[in-house]
């Protein structure tokens, strides 16, 4: 094989590997019957042509087959919001960590100047990161700057106090009366470590409580990794199905391969179209805490009228569907016109 | 129908070719006017025998490398024709303006 060869057949990279099968050899002998006498690397032109030549060849859809372009689109947003899953867990993977339990509790009660009945929950929804809340009885007594200038002393950065005020109602133990009660509050925001901290509390008569939700902050890699995970999703989508339509052709099984892909559709479709609504939200809000795309793979209920790990569920068995597909879309043995003799 | 593939489809009208045979045919039928390289020969000829436009005659090996011929099927033949009649039409319309606005000067 000569120089030039190779580096023709180098080129026919940029092809499809099913089509290199099938034109490659024929297509460099062209090639090298189109050469210059003496030419030892391919023309700028040439080279150009064969690379823009093969991409395009990879995005082809094959011809006559209309259901293929529906098909297509519908994979092509289904790669993008997978892909827009991915990219959110990715980016969320980078944040810090939620304080564990036991974290949790010394914060609160380094707040509150000890307290009592202390009780605390990490909350998952399958829009957002996951979060903690945490309450504790503290005194009457309890004011924020106490607690702000322990926290600051930690490194905490303290967001301004925010005044709050309410009524509540409690009832008279001897005539059993309603009684209303005045309610003091304030609020304010603590953040250290990509953390952040809304601390409220509230204090009537006797009795005071403060209540915490701390969540990791968004360090900036969200929205990119989601927008970067959705294109490439989107071309992986695409690509796919083109590479899927030509498999389709020579494939032993065409009705079954046909079948599957189309349950696989449907199966996927329903948490494509999840993460597409959650990537709506993350490219339309900043709010704490902040709202993910992968997390509507949270066990919890996505739509009042679906089951919980619906999604999960869906999503594997859209998977597993799509991968038998693949297998099915594997041809008869083509003879390939590689090895000729001289 | 494009330019080059109306030529390619032209080219093996009458005789089965080979790629290279058929690039050198598209270059005498266009006047020297239409250059085929390979990448886009290529792609063109896989676009017409999906249509089922051209279908492969036979192949045969020179000197250890492949070359494949191509044939024009009858589906192939008629869109040829098809299209011939078209350019034909649209030419004619084209020379009759022509003249009504120059005299026959343009004959």
């Amino acid at each position: 094989m000569t120089g030039l060869e190779r580096r023709y057949h180098r080129l026919m990279f940029a092809y499809p590997a099913g089509y290199r099968r099938g034109h490659a050899t024929e297509m460099v002998t062209t090639l090298l019957e189109m050469a210059d006498d003496g030419q030892t690397r391919p023309t700028r032109g040439d080279a150009w042509d064969l690379l823009v030549s093969g991409v395009r060849q990879r995005f082809r859809l094959p011809s006559g087959r209309p259901l293929l372009y529906v098909v297509a689109v519908l994979v092509t947003l289904i790669g993008g919001g997978f892909g827009a899953a991915a990219g959110s867990w990715a980016a969320t993977s980078t944040m810090a960590d939620l304080p564990s339990q036991a974290g949790i509790e010394s914060l609160t009660r380094q707040i509150a100047g000890d307290g009592s009945d202390f009780h605390t929950s990490r909350i998952s929804t399958p829009w957002t990161v996951t979060f903690a809340d945490a309450g504790i009885d503290a005194g009457a007594a309890w004011t924020p700057d106490a607690a702000r200038r322990t926290l600051s002393a930690d490194g905490w950065e303290l967001g301004s106090i925010q005044p709050r005020s309410g009524v509540t109602s409690t009832w008279d133990p001897v005539t059993g009366a309603q009684i209303s009660q005045e309610l003091r509050g304030s609020s304010f925001e603590a953040t250290r470590d990509g953390l952040t901290m809304d601390v409220t509390a509230y204090v009537s008569g006797e009795h005071g409580q403060i209540l915490l939700t701390a969540s990791p902050l968004d360090n900036g890699t969200l929205l990119p990794l989601v927008i970067a995970g959705a294109m490439l999703g989107l071309l992986g989508g695409w690509l796919l199905v083109a590479a899927g339509g030509y498999r389709l052709r020579s494939s032993s099984r065409p009705r079954l391969a046909s079948a599957l892909t189309a349950l696989a559709v449907v199966a996927l479709a329903v948490p494509a179209f999840a993460f597409w609504v959650n990537v709506w939200r993350v490219a339309g809000t900043s709010d704490d805490p902040i709202y993910t795309v992968h997390s509507a793979l949270s066990p919890d209920l996505y739509w009042s009228y679906g089951w919980p790990w619906m999604l999960v569920e869906l999503s594997v068995a859209g998977l597993l569907l799509a991968v038998g597909a693949w297998f099915a879309l594997r041809g008869r043995s083509v003879p390939s016109p590689a090895q000729l003799p001289a | 129908m494009q330019e080059p593939t109306f030529l390619i489809l032209a080219s093996v009208a009458d005789q089965p070719l080979h790629g290279y045979a058929i690039v050198r045919a598209v270059a005498e039928l266009s006047g020297g006017d239409v250059k085929l390289r390979a990448g886009t020969l290529y792609g063109a000829l896989e676009r017409l025998a999906e249509q089922g436009l051209i279908e492969v005659d036979r192949e045969e090996a020179v000197d250890g490398r492949l070359r494949r011929y191509y044939r024009i099927t009858s589906s192939g033949a008629r869109s040829l024709e098809t299209e011939i009649a078209r350019l034909r039409r649209n030419a004619s319309a084209a020379e009759s303006r022509l003249r009504l606005s120059f005299g026959g000067g343009a004959a």
